[in-house]
């Protein structure tokens, strides 16, 4: 049998296959698009589900596909819960200042308005996440996600935090931190899954990308300066105004460099990390693997950051249907065969509130 | 009857075993299924409809699953239960139609809702918080307060003309503020800055008394606050409709906003001509002011600001000039020229 023929000693080798054709997600996105204009917006909870609906179940495992169980009238309702609780925030700077509160405590309100979108985003982000497993089922099997959205947003808001206040030092362990909170409270069925890392495995590549960041933005810099100073030596033997324009070159080629240079590198450190994530990941006796290329990875986000950009994050299904493609074909999972084992768990995990999430702007797949 | 082949996973343990399916009359028969049969009611039985997929068919019963990958499948359902027969284009057409009558209703209800609700509401703020909200407001905008004496006497003695026998919501008070904009602007709470440079643009005191008279009856109607109230609202509005819309939202925003403040303006010259007769001025000027920074705008460099924020159209001039009135002159000489100088430092 074809499928027994790829059985190592750690149980049989099998990569998620994804079936999509974009043909067919272009038609169906157009569809629910147009309908969400007709319907001055109101469609798009309806929408996004028929989508959802669409990608998941071209996704199989073990020859089953996945299957989004989930309502548009859910996430209409939850949306509503979110305005309920948003609105009195959007208006909290203007009230106080149509109640005569004195400048200074304006601008704090501010402030901590911007805090707390901050933190409700971190909370609806894991909250959204929770709902979705929630309503994905395979082989009629229930996935859910425990834990605490509130702690999981206070513990990443933590994480930042100390992040900033180490120079950046702190990154690696709040990323572990974090995925193992997650996957500890992952669930498919009653089955935790369960994730073994440490951040200190992460130190190095992440040292290594600061390293290499200050290397190159010094080597920019060096290189401007040392054309400037040529370019201004000749122009004093000219006897013409010097250095000015040698110094707006170095600006604009530090500036402009910098966040390119820097974005490759976190691209390269990130792929790094999600090979890291997926090999410690386990559930019962299924390991995962992956080993994730820089390129690749750079490719699959360059072109989903385009996408959001073009289409005003409307375009939302191709990002999608980009991360299922790029995750079928690079990761592995090993010991399917103790995925029969999986049982439902009585009673059903809780669903949590994705309201916040799509007010929030995330509108996103993750 | 007819028997087709399957999957079913019985929703406690993830297993899938191959079983025979029978449609009954009433209900469909796994044969297989944990090891005897099983009997699924049709009325008990969801289809779960994967989109732009029909060859496989896959049913739900509670946490169980049954999956037939087999094209004739569906129609054999259908055929013996109704319930699943596919709703087919008509339907389809109807519902979309539904919803979006059911949506053109509400957009139009909002259209011509929203302006009276922002009114309901902004008459709704006391004048207090709408005055101290205007002091923030004016303590952003750069320009220095023209101050001499002889020339805010002038303007107050205009203004107190204009507003003879009115009752406004707040004290007003109309300053000058120095800049070369031919520009004039209300903000909440009563209070009114014009620009030097329109001062200095104008022929005659007659031709600043519309001006200061349009701006004066945007704040009788309280419209600056019915305008910031309207724009919160919509944004909030279109927050919940888009979710996050971006340029879409930005473009439905500016139309509304725009189609808002034209009435706006509109009521305003209504407001301006009235007051203008009331006090016994000329409204012919007023017109004459738009026409003349139209045409030299036209020739000249760039539009004037006043015509940017306060778009004049023909139809606006004509509505001026239509209402003829004609009385003394605004400003005697001296005064009129006390208020040019009102910037001049002695």
């Amino acid at each position: 049998m074809a499928v027994l023929s790829s059985q190592s000693s750690g149980g049989q080798m099998q990569s998620l296959v994804y079936d999509a054709r974009l043909g067919e997600l272009a038609v169906l996105w157009l569809k629910t698009l147009l309908l969400s204009f007709l319907t001055l917006g109101f469609y798009r909870f309806w929408g996004r589900t028929r989508i959802r609906k669409y990608l998941w179940s071209r996704v199989a495992l073990d020859g089953d596909r996945f299957e989004y169980d989930g309502t548009g009238g859910e996430l209409f309702r939850r949306f509503l819960i979110a305005v309920v609780v948003l609105t009195p925030l959007f208006f909290l700077p203007l009230a106080l200042q149509l109640f005569g509160e004195p400048l200074t405590v304006i601008e704090v309100s501010k402030l901590l308005q911007g805090f707390a979108i901050t933190y409700l985003a971190l909370v609806g982000y894991y909250a959204g996440r929770r709902y979705r497993l929630s309503r994905t089922v395979w082989r009629g099997i229930r996935g859910g996600l425990g834990g605490g959205a509130a702690l999981y947003g206070a513990k990443k808001m933590l994480g930042i935090v100390l992040s900033v206040m180490t120079l950046g030092i702190y990154l690696p362990w709040m990323r572990v931190a974090l995925w193992r909170y997650e996957a500890a409270h992952l669930r498919a069925g009653d089955a935790s899954f369960g994730f073994e890392g440490r951040g200190r495995d992460l130190l190095r590549a992440w040292l290594a990308t600061v390293a290499l960041l200050v290397f190159a933005v010094a080597m920019i810099a060096g290189l401007v300066a040392a054309a400037g100073l040529v370019d201004s030596d000749r122009r004093a033997e000219l006897r013409e105004e010097t250095t000015t324009p040698a110094l707006i070159g170095l600006m604009v080629a530090v500036i402009v460099l910098t966040p390119i240079v820097w974005g490759l590198l976190v691209v390269r450190f990130n792929a790094k990390w999600l090979s890291y994530m997926a090999n410690g990941t386990r559930l019962e006796g299924v390991r995962f693997a992956a080993r994730i290329g820089t390129w690749r990875l750079l490719r699959l986000q360059f072109g989903n950051l385009v996408i959001l950009v073009v289409t005003a994050g409307l375009g939302w299904p191709f990002v999608g249907h980009r991360m299922l493609k790029f995750w079928s074909a690079q990761l592995t999972v090993s010991g399917v065969e103790h995925l029969g084992r999986l049982s439902q768990a009585i009673p059903p995990p809780k669903s949590g509130a994705e309201g916040l999430v799509q007010l929030l702007g995330e509108g996103g797949f993750a | 009857m007819q028997r087709f082949e399957g999957f079913f996973a019985d929703g406690r343990r993830a297993q899938r075993e191959r079983v025979e399916i029978g449609l009954g009359a009433a209900a469909l028969h796994l044969e297989g299924a944990e090891g005897g049969s099983l009997r699924w009611p049709y009325d008990r039985v969801t289809l779960l409809e994967d989109e732009g997929r029909r060859s496989v068919t896959r049913l739900a019963h509670g946490d169980a699953r049954l999956v037939v990958d087999d094209p004739g499948f569906r129609a054999a359902l259908a055929a013996v239960a109704p319930r699943f027969r596919p709703r087919g284009y008509a339907g389809n057409l109807a519902c979309a139609l539904a919803l979006t009558a059911l949506s053109a209703a509400l957009g139009a209800s909002l259209w011509y809702g929203a302006p009276r609700a922002a009114g309901l509401v902004a008459a709704m703020l006391p004048a207090a918080a709408e005055h101290r909200l205007g002091a923030t407001v004016l303590a952003e905008i750069p320009g220095r307060r023209c101050e001499a004496a002889e020339g805010q006497a002038a303007l107050d003695r205009l203004t107190a003309r204009l507003l003879a026998g009115q009752d406004p919501p707040f004290a007003i008070h109309v300053g000058v503020l120095e800049g070369v904009q031919v520009n004039a602007f209300a903000v909440p709470g009563g209070e009114v800055r014009i620009f030097d440079g329109l001062l200095q643009r104008a022929a005659s005191p007659d031709e600043v008394a519309g001006v200061l008279a349009h701006e004066l009856s945007h704040v009788l109607k309280r419209h600056t606050m019915r305008h910031l109230v309207r724009a919160l609202g919509t944004s909030l509005l279109f927050d919940l409709m888009l979710g996050s819309g971006g340029a879409v939202r930005q473009a439905g925003e500016a139309a509304l906003a725009l189609s808002y403040s034209r009435d706006l303006e509109r009521e305003a010259d209504d407001g301006a001509l009235e007051l203008l007769l009331a006090a016994g001025l000329a409204t012919e000027p007023f017109a004459g002011f738009f026409e003349r920074i139209r045409t030299e705008g036209r020739a000249g460099a760039g539009i004037p600001s006043w015509l940017r924020t306060h778009p004049a159209t023909e139809e606006r001039i004509e509505h001026i000039k239509a209402a003829a009135g004609n009385g003394g002159p605004a400003l005697s000489a001296d005064e009129w020229q006390a208020l040019k100088g009102i910037c001049t430092k002695s």
